[in-house]
């Protein structure tokens, strides 16, 4: 079980019929990362974009955010899909990040800090209104 | 370089021991490590994999922050929020140079359900404790008897002292049976 908290809702336009944006919290160790989740209001049923922290962004980009079984399988209607996309990507990232400390622990700065580094995740939709 | 090796050793003994740790750079600058352990009230088999937790939640997490020279490295135990200080243990200190991730954990696990077995076993001492001193299960020829209960005693061998008439000392109760008269204690098992 991971804990995610979903706060500060707002448009991503005026006149967007709902709320659209906002941040995800999801605990990591004993700290918390914060994500923004961006949804489209026009098209509600589409899966959702992410925009991770700087540090997450990093390890994360050898991951296709496309192939994600989150977002290949993105229902809306299912109440669990939007966890059950952020775990997905939380299991990558404790992934990547273990094996980024076992290819780096103890150096002062790391040789190859990102050695996996392939693709860049989605980057997100932002509309300007 | 030595100091590199050790810290890898850590992580990697971490990792043996606990395969489900969460471990990531919390100081990357620093080169801080820190590495979230789940830990179970039993240990997890070996004939049910290594990743796995089977759906089991975990009694708390081991939080070990393990600096690049392993000389100020902090261990604490996070427990899940509600957790009654009673029910929690106080995580032993890691002692620089003698400190290892091998015996250290084993150490802080048999910590933990020690103290988790010492409740269970608590909680199935006082529900035994009620049933004997239930005056339900009192012989009849019984002359008096007296009881300490506190106050979660009272609970259990009360269940209905809401709305028994007799009043309740919160530390001191005090029963007498007379042969052949009902007590007012007598409720309902």
């Amino acid at each position: 079980m991971i804990s995610v908290a979903v706060w500060q809702p707002f448009k991503s336009w005026q006149g967007a019929r709902f709320n659209d944006r906002f941040t995800l919290s999801v605990a990591l160790g004993t700290g918390r990362v914060e994500w923004t989740l961006l949804l489209d209001a026009e098209r509600p049923s589409a899966p959702p974009d992410l925009v991770l922290d700087e540090e997450s962004e990093a390890l994360l980009r050898g991951v296709r955010y496309a192939e994600l079984q989150g977002i290949r399988e993105w229902d809306a209607s299912v109440s669990s899909a939007l966890l059950w996309l952020v775990s997905s990507i939380r299991t990558h990232l404790l992934a990547a990040a273990r094996l980024d400390v076992l290819t780096s622990a103890g150096d002062a700065v790391p040789v190859h800090p990102h050695p996996r580094v392939v693709h860049a995740v989605k980057p997100a939709r932002v509309r300007l209104n | 370089m030595a100091a590199r090796l050790q810290l890898k050793f850590e992580v990697e003994s971490v990792l043996a021991l606990a395969p489900c740790a969460e471990v990531r750079f919390c100081d990357r600058a620093a080169g801080t490590v820190e590495c979230f352990l789940p830990i179970f009230a039993e240990e997890i088999s070996e004939t049910s994999g290594t990743s796995g937790t089977d759906g089991r939640t975990a009694l708390c997490h081991l939080a070990l922050r393990l600096d690049r020279t392993l000389q100020d490295v902090r261990a604490a135990l996070v427990y899940p929020p509600g957790t009654d200080e009673s029910d929690q243990t106080a995580c032993p200190v890691w002692a620089a140079g003698n400190s290892h991730v091998f015996d250290f954990l084993p150490l802080v696990e048999a910590n933990v359900r020690a103290k988790a077995a010492a409740g269970a076993t608590r909680s199935r001492f006082l529900a035994a404790l009620a049933d004997q001193i239930t005056p339900l299960s009192a012989s009849p020829t019984s002359a008096s008897f007296l009881i300490n209960l506190d106050n979660s005693f009272d609970v259990l061998t009360h269940p209905n002292r809401n709305s028994c008439p007799c009043p309740h000392l919160p530390l001191v109760h005090e029963t007498k049976f007379q042969p052949g008269v009902a007590s007012p204690h007598l409720h309902a098992a």
